[in-house]
């Protein structure tokens, strides 16, 4: 009888107290983290700055490939070896581990530039700019994209 | 490589040798104290004695622990889940988080209700790292006891390890890792319009507190399918460093603690240096096979090229086995290096506790080579190491390899599989040796697995776990000769380096040359 209070009181320890403990000091200190980071656009939720979302459309930034499609219910990689034929040579026909990777390189970035230019009639120039503002090794996506729409 | 990098790794090398010896000492403290008046009540109500037990009551002690965790995890599984999970799936499951595997068997975010996350993982985040530990104390005790038929008492060092060690350290990291993005709601998904007008829906729930233990107690399940490469787990480059961290925190700091009970602190910095040698000469081959291979595949751009293994090499070090990457898409060089850390029995910091005995095991074997060297009887720190000892060590030391070969040997055998060798090996090694690292998203999809990788798990923690706890009592009973092997000098820690390398050389290299080298091999001609 005795082994099984002390089991019991550890899983209301550990398991109830400690995890709503986080939740509601985070509620309290953090609210925008603890409920995903999300981005509104004109009062709207458009996304979360953690999470990436699929673009097709030319005039914004894309991410890199998703082997969950960009589902996030579960994230997925493509687990794919070095051996494998279609190993990508290439960063932007890589994949990343959670396939929900928000970040794109510099590189990647740079490449894109001249499409989103001729995309919306702007100068090559600006949005190069708008990029190194950033002075990061990689730019986040959506929040790149954003800053496009208020130009 | 960047100067960026190397400060990286610089700092963390030097904030691990910094902390762990305060946190030895504070665990030191904290394992020791007498027994307040709030405590004693708490055994008291729960009708437990707390006089110290002969090897046989502690090993009772801690297996009821394991048998009542066991009863209720397959409970909560069955009954509490978002999709159907069987029989031998919530067996699988529920072993693997018991021996501190954490082998993801099935991804969380679409399996799991917050509820079972909550009460049966996050609890036995805590539980089964203070298990490891407790036995870790009672081996500690019977080194430096004499004459003693006990032990120390389960009850109270598995309660001190949860209440005063692992709960004020991961309410800390939690916050901080939500203080930097990493969710933590009791919402259970939120459907959102992307911005070019798609639905998307996002995971919520309690992650940041589970995603803290994982890391800390070395269990390491993650709470997404993607583990540490989740962005809502693992948010920034900072939080991916600080995770690296916490997975080999209270790993390295219980070689302090060893080495403070003692009463020799030198020995606790020998065993932790070995540890360390042996991390950093390893992360080094792995990061030449990244700089090789050069590519961002399964990887995440927010951690860069050496936080991306920083991880993924303290957590095959320890028994942790949570992943921030796609292992397999790195160069085989790496994911071989990686699984070498496994099957040296996770005793590069190791688990929590586990890791720590199995060193002292090695140290105690490394005396007895040692003594037959010279021609003296040999002893540990004053105490004999006779036949009835060497035996359990040896025992302790080589069934895993066993089980991790010949289980690998006969799934080839049977051929009832699509798997390459290495990855076979790969994945037999993480089981045995309860680490729960995974390669190629290695799924179980037929009961007979689920059965076999479970007893593999408990054959794997068990095997150590015992013996370990019988050797503590033996010991223990045993009288305390002067002791003429020095065991706290760089030349003994380099005497037990060659004997660890020698014993899981011999039994792993002919393995390693068939599977991951050879690999290697195809890649440097691919490369070329």
């Amino acid at each position: 009888m005795g082994p099984i209070l002390l089991f019991i009181g550890i899983i209301a320890t550990t398991g109830v107290f400690y995890p709503l403990a986080v939740t509601g000091i985070s509620w309290l200190v953090f609210p925008d983290q603890a409920n995903g980071s999300l981005v509104k656009k004109d009062g709207q939720i458009v996304g979360s700055e953690l999470i990436a979302q699929e673009f097709k459309d030319p005039k914004y930034f894309w991410a890199r490939p998703s082997a969950s499609n960009y589902n996030a219910i579960p994230s997925e990689a493509r687990h794919l070896s070095p051996l494998d034929p279609e190993f990508p040579k290439n960063v932007r026909d890589t994949m990343s581990a959670s396939g929900l990777d928000p970040h794109i390189p510099l590189e990647m970035a740079y490449e894109q530039i001249p499409r989103i230019a001729k995309a919306r009639a702007l100068k090559p120039e600006q949005i190069r700019d708008l990029v190194d503002k950033a002075e990061k090794p990689y730019i986040n996506v959506l929040m790149m994209n954003l800053e496009l729409d208020r130009i | 490589m960047h100067l960026y990098d190397f400060y990286l790794g610089a700092g963390f090398i030097g904030l691990l040798a910094t902390s762990s010896p305060l946190l030895g000492a504070y665990m030191h403290f904290s394992f020791n104290r007498s027994i307040g008046p709030a405590e004693a009540r708490l055994y008291r109500i729960s009708q437990l004695s707390t006089a110290p037990m002969s090897w046989k009551q502690y090993l009772k002690a801690l297996l009821s622990i394991q048998l009542m965790s066991l009863i209720f995890m397959m409970a909560i599984f069955l009954l509490n889940s978002k999709a159907p999970i069987s029989l031998d799936l919530a067996f699988n499951l529920a072993t693997s988080f018991i021996t501190n595997t954490a082998w993801q068997n099935i991804p969380g975010e679409s399996h799991l209700s917050h509820f079972s996350q909550m009460i049966a993982i996050t609890t036995q985040n805590f539980m089964a790292p203070a298990v490891g530990t407790a036995a870790l104390l009672a081996l500690t005790r019977g080194i430096f006891q004499t004459d003693s038929e006990t032990i120390g008492n389960f009850w109270v060092d598995f309660f001190r390890m949860i209440v005063f060690i692992l709960l004020p350290l991961s309410l800390l990291l939690a916050l901080f890792l939500v203080s930097q993005g990493s969710i933590q709601n009791l919402a259970s998904t939120l459907e959102i319009s992307t911005l070019e007008g798609a639905k998307q829906i996002l995971p919520m729930g309690p992650a940041a507190s589970q995603t803290a233990i994982a890391a800390l107690g070395g269990n390491g399940a993650g709470f997404f399918s993607q583990n540490l490469a989740h962005p809502f787990a693992n948010p920034t480059g900072l939080t991916n460093w600080v995770l690296a961290f916490s997975v080999m925190l209270i790993p390295a700091s219980l070689a302090h603690y060893y080495g403070i009970q003692i009463g020799s602190k030198k020995v606790g910095w020998v065993l932790f240096s070995v540890m360390l040698c042996f991390f950093i000469a390893f992360f080094a081959i792995s990061f030449l096979g990244t700089q090789q291979l050069n590519s961002l595949e399964g990887q995440e751009i927010r951690f860069g090229n050496l936080g991306s293994l920083l991880i993924a090499h303290a957590a095959t070090a320890t028994a942790n086995g949570t992943m921030n990457i796609a292992p397999e898409s790195l160069s085989p060089l790496s994911s071989a290096v990686m699984m070498f850390q496994m099957m040296l029995g996770e005793i590069i910091f190791g688990g929590s506790g586990t890791g720590l005995y199995g060193l002292l095991l090695f140290s105690m074997l490394t005396v007895f080579i040692a003594g037959l060297m010279i021609g003296r009887d040999p002893e540990y720190l004053g105490k004999k190491i006779q036949s009835a000892e060497l035996k359990w060590i040896l025992f302790a030391l080589m069934l895993p390899s066993c089980v991790t070969l010949l289980g690998s040997a006969y799934t080839c055998w049977v051929g009832s599989t699509d798997k390459t060798l290495f990855e076979i090996l790969y994945n037999f090694a993480s089981n045995v040796g309860t680490n729960g690292s995974a390669l190629s998203g290695f799924k179980f999809d037929s009961s007979s697995d689920n059965i076999m990788f479970g007893v593999a798990m408990w054959v794997g923690r068990l095997s150590t776990l015992i013996p370990v706890l019988i050797l503590a009592g033996i010991l223990s009973s045993k009288k305390r000769i002067e002791s003429i092997f020095e065991v706290s000098t760089p030349l003994f820690g380099l005497l037990l380096t060659f004997v660890i390398l020698m014993i899981n050389g011999l039994t792993f290299l002919p393995s390693l040359l068939l599977g991951p080298l050879n690999e290697y091999a195809s890649l440097l001609e691919k490369l070329s």
